[in-house]
């Protein structure tokens, strides 16, 4: 979403929109949330860099199902979302993008 | 509502203790209130120096507040790691400070951080907590090496490679940061000031200042606790490029005069020659008049 600025950012607001998941954005962590009467599911993360540098992914850290601790081999298993460079480098301005994490929306930066 | 609050207590539980990932500090999760503060790295620098562990809860800094005694004397305290109860008036009783009432001066964070010795000029000025933040900054290097800390490689950051290791039996990732010819290792729970606080994205950019303190956190290894990292080349470097373009321009400037003057001399030298000519011409034509 284009800002007046000229900047682009990802809102949680619109994502909340288009998932079945609560999602937050802070600062620090993401936290995704998915209530269910049978169940509460909790997730927290961080959007980071993935290794070939092309990409960032949602990547999760912890997890909770009613409380109790997911295990981290399904954790590694969920990706929430990933978002390509490349396809970023289509917006205006934008030629070395990477994203940063703010409260409420995730930030596209480009150095 | 159980479910809620169990999840809740898990959550807090899992912020106090994770170490999945660093949790690089920026000043975009340390506090709440630094968005319009030029002040940023400068109260990340006295943070990481531990002058604020003393401070509320409420994860704010109020950048633009005067800075009051007793907070001075907090500060103070928490550098110094003072122990028992009342430390603030402890800070008072040591004579580092004078009292804890009213605002503090220039003068008096001069006399608790550095014996008075600084040679300043607006002494009996009052500041405030970002102005402190930026005193402490600009004096501040004797301050980084008392708290413990040595200063660690600049430059710009080569590669970072992210390794898996085991801290008291729990799987975390480490950041090893190479920086021109040396790796420095992140520590768990640095304090950042740069535009992200994911290492990997700092890949070209420049480590302006990196301190570096033993960590248990991190297996006891030395790790870096502070960075200041820029997108642009540091000041330094644009003004030695500078001064090598002014350079360059110059020695063009030079070798244009030496053109034009060598220019000169050709034209000079044609002329002689021409001159010397015409004279040959003169001489012979009246040689040649007198003979007939």
């Amino acid at each position: 979403m284009a800002q007046p600025d000229g900047t682009y950012r990802l809102s949680g607001e619109w994502l909340n929109t288009e998932s079945d998941l609560s999602y937050y954005f802070r600062a620090d962590h993401v936290y995704m949330v998915y209530e269910r009467p049978e169940g509460h599911v909790i997730l927290i993360g961080q959007v980071l860099q993935n290794k070939d540098g092309q990409s960032a992914s949602l990547i999760l850290e912890e997890g909770f199902y009613n409380g109790f601790f997911l295990p981290k081999e399904l954790l590694e298993e969920l990706i929430p979302f990933t978002l390509s460079y490349e396809t970023l480098k289509n917006l205006d301005g934008v030629e070395q993008p990477y994203l940063t994490q703010k409260d409420g929306y995730l930030q596209l930066q480009t150095k | 509502m159980w479910k809620k609050i169990v999840s809740i207590c898990a959550v807090l539980f899992i912020l106090i203790t994770s170490q999945a990932h660093a949790h690089v500090m920026n000043a975009d999760n340390a506090y709440n209130d630094l968005n319009y503060t030029e002040a940023k790295g400068e109260i990340l620098f006295i943070t990481a120096l531990g002058m604020t562990n003393s401070q509320d809860e409420t994860a704010t800094f109020r950048p633009n507040d005067s800075l009051a005694m007793e907070e001075l004397a907090e500060f103070v305290a928490a550098y110094y790691h003072l122990e028992g109860e009342n430390t603030v008036q402890q800070v008072v009783e040591k004579g580092w400070i004078s009292s804890l009432k009213g605002n503090a001066t220039f003068a008096d964070v001069n006399e608790a951080f550095f014996a008075g010795e600084l040679a300043i000029e607006n002494g009996s000025e009052s500041l405030t907590r970002e102005a402190f933040a930026m005193f402490i900054s600009e004096h501040g290097s004797s301050l980084i090496e008392e708290a413990g800390f040595t200063e660690g490689p600049v430059g710009q950051v080569e590669a970072v490679e992210q390794k898996e290791i085991s801290v008291d039996g729990k799987d975390t990732h480490q950041y090893h940061i190479q920086i021109g010819d040396e790796t420095i290792i992140l520590a768990a729970h640095p304090y950042v000031d740069a535009p992200s606080v994911d290492p990997t994205v700092w890949e070209g950019m420049y480590v302006t200042t990196s301190l570096l303190m033993e960590d248990p956190h991190d297996n006891g290894e030395e790790v870096a606790q502070f960075l200041s990292i820029s997108e642009d080349p540091p000041v330094q470097e644009q003004v030695v490029e500078e001064e090598t373009s002014s350079i360059d321009e110059e020695s063009k400037k030079e070798t244009a005069e030496v053109v034009e003057e060598e220019k000169g001399n050709h034209y000079a030298n044609w002329l002689f020659i021409g001159l010397v000519v015409v004279v040959v011409f003169i001489v012979v034509g009246l040689y040649m008049k007198k003979r007939n």
